[in-house]
């Protein structure tokens, strides 16, 4: 069952609403198939970006998830990043994209460019990470984004960190 | 910007959650204040785009002076009402004194794959008349492409939809506008400047019957976008104002100073290690010149025609030291607003025009670039080319 409730007063930096929170829960039962998830929140004070979260099964800690929002030329979206124990990226997921341009930064072909980054790896945009053609400012920002998490994974992922 | 405004509420927001966890009072005024901000800040975006440009033409026989202009100066204000409502707005400065407003559009998004849209909009034809910012392009100038055929930056006010559909890899765009100003008391279209003097762009503009504009893009392989527009209607006139509606000879003269416009755009855009590649063909059949160009003594041709191809590439791509991307292109453009006429008006050559555009630009920063390239023009009635170099600063934020 997820406990988003009262988790949802902790988060930083980005809203994590209800109906993101929806998408994402959608995505984690997929990723994770035939698991029950739990998350947990992961506080710390040098978390600015984002919300992030300890995926376990009962006591098996499958990995972690981190929600955040990112911004476009217009708009904002939200993303999802699911990470091993280790803090490896296995998957990214845009949850929500709201403006007409950048859209082509939803495409799994694209996002799966950043499967496999170990924390503390910089992606560069444009270089190791394809450039888009029209959803440049979406595409730098998501790519930022990401490095900033597995900047932040290099200290969570191994360790626990109950809140 | 945005990032340190956050981070110092996200500080203090967390210095609040550490205080006694049973008093509700401070820590629940604290989180009050960083939510409001954050959200307001959420609000309101802010953005744009500039263009400063110098213009020099040499290899000539005579002397010419260069020329120096802050072409673009735009500004992009986004206010978000609601979490599927938008207002977005873009005001341009254009030579330091004229002033235009080059969008004002309400968006609805009903669903990520059903926007509805309202006001002054950008018509779907072509890369750049969408994509104008002069960071995203390489060349200070446009393609003239984007000039004389399509009429860049060609906005009007209409409705219709958008939408992404995101297991199609489309994206679409439908819209019913007001069109072309033709005519006013005086002709408004002309073989040197095609339907670019038409443009109404929601400054008063005036409407005697609706056009409509689609497009659909499509980017379903890694690296290529595709897009194909059409654009349908006839041009507005002045001439319909005020007659009797059972006046069947005026309504013949007011006619005459009509045109019909079919326009079909193709344009693709792709990407590979360093390398980027666009085209683009756009095609306008215009209907009713030869009435047109009678009653309002004005040379439109009855088909414009212009492509382009170009090739540039990132000579620091494979430079793991340097991320600032160096691009250095060519361009190949042809565009011809007499491609047809209509007898008995006769084709004039010096509206064939090729132009080959090359040069450099040095990305200093995402969203800013230093620009130079050098321009060799000429029309199908001479045989020399004329020489321009340019230089410029591009930025977008």
């Amino acid at each position: 069952m997820l406990m988003m409730g009262l988790l949802l007063t902790f988060s930083v930096g980005a809203q994590t609403d209800a109906a993101v929170l929806r998408k994402a829960n959608k995505v984690l039962y997929r990723h994770f198939e035939g698991a029950t998830i739990q998350l947990f929140p992961v506080v710390a004070e040098k978390i600015q970006n984002g919300s992030y979260y300890q995926v376990k099964d009962g006591e098996r800690l499958l990995g972690y998830a981190v929600i955040d929002r990112a911004k476009g030329r217009y708009d904002y979206f939200d993303y999802l990043v699911i990470t091993s124990p280790m803090g490896e990226v296995s998957r990214v997921d845009v949850l929500i994209y709201r403006s007409m341009h950048g859209g082509e930064i939803t495409h799994r072909s694209w996002l799966k460019q950043f499967i496999g980054l170990q924390p503390g790896h910089v992606p560069i945009y444009s270089k190791e990470i394809d450039a888009i053609s029209g959803s440049t400012l979406s595409a730098r920002s998501i790519t930022a984004g990401i490095a900033e998490i597995l900047r932040q994974m290099k200290s969570i992922s191994g360790r626990e960190f109950l809140q | 910007m945005k990032r340190f405004y956050s981070m110092i509420l996200a500080a203090i927001f967390m210095a609040g959650t550490g205080l006694a966890q049973n008093s509700n009072g401070p820590q629940v005024e604290l989180k009050n204040a960083a939510q409001h901000l954050i959200e307001s800040e959420q609000k309101l975006t802010l953005g744009g785009y500039a263009q400063v440009d110098f213009n020099q033409p040499f290899g000539g026989e005579s002397r010419e002076n260069g020329m120096l202009d802050v072409h673009r100066m735009v500004m992009l204000l986004g206010y978000k009402f609601s979490d599927r409502v938008d207002f977005i707005t873009e005001i341009e400065y254009e030579h330091v004194k004229e002033v235009y407003v080059e969008q004002a559009f309400l968006n609805y998004r009903i669903k990520p794959f059903l926007n509805f849209r309202a006001g002054l909009m950008l018509i779907p034809m072509g890369i750049i008349n969408e994509f104008h910012e002069p960071s995203t392009f390489n060349g200070v100038e446009r393609p003239n492409v984007d000039s004389k055929i399509v009429p860049t930056t060609w906005r009007e006010i209409g409705f219709g939809f958008t939408g992404h559909v995101a297991p199609l890899h489309l994206k679409y765009q439908l819209y019913l506008l007001n069109g072309f100003n033709g005519y006013d008391g005086s002709p408004r279209l002309s073989g040197s400047n095609g339907l670019r003097k038409g443009r109404q762009k929601g400054a008063e503009s005036f409407i005697s019957s609706p056009n409509l504009a689609a497009k659909i893009d499509y980017n379903g392989i890694r690296g290529l976008n595709l897009g194909l527009a059409g654009y349908f209607g006839n041009t507005q006139s002045t001439a319909f104002d005020g007659i009797d509606k059972d006046d069947a000879a005026a309504e013949v003269t007011a006619d005459s100073t009509v045109i019909g416009v079919s326009m079909l755009g193709l344009d693709a855009r792709y990407g590979i290690k360093g390398f980027a590649l666009r085209g683009q063909y756009v095609m306008g059949m215009l209907s009713n010149t030869d009435q047109y160009n009678v009653a309002t003594g004005s040379d439109v041709g009855s088909k414009i025609l212009g492509y382009y191809m170009e090739l540039a590439y990132n000579v620091f791509h494979e430079v793991a030291q340097i991320n600032k991307p160096l691009n250095v292109f060519v361009r190949y453009e042809n565009y011809n607003t007499h491609n047809k006429v209509e007898a008995p008006l006769l084709a004039n050559d010096k509206y064939d025009r090729t132009e080959i555009t090359t040069g450099l630009g040095f990305e200093v920063a995402p969203g800013a670039v230093l620009k130079a390239d050098v321009q060799f023009m000429k029309t199908a009635a001479t045989d020399e080319y004329a020489k321009q170099f340019n230089a410029g600063v591009a930025i977008m934020f």
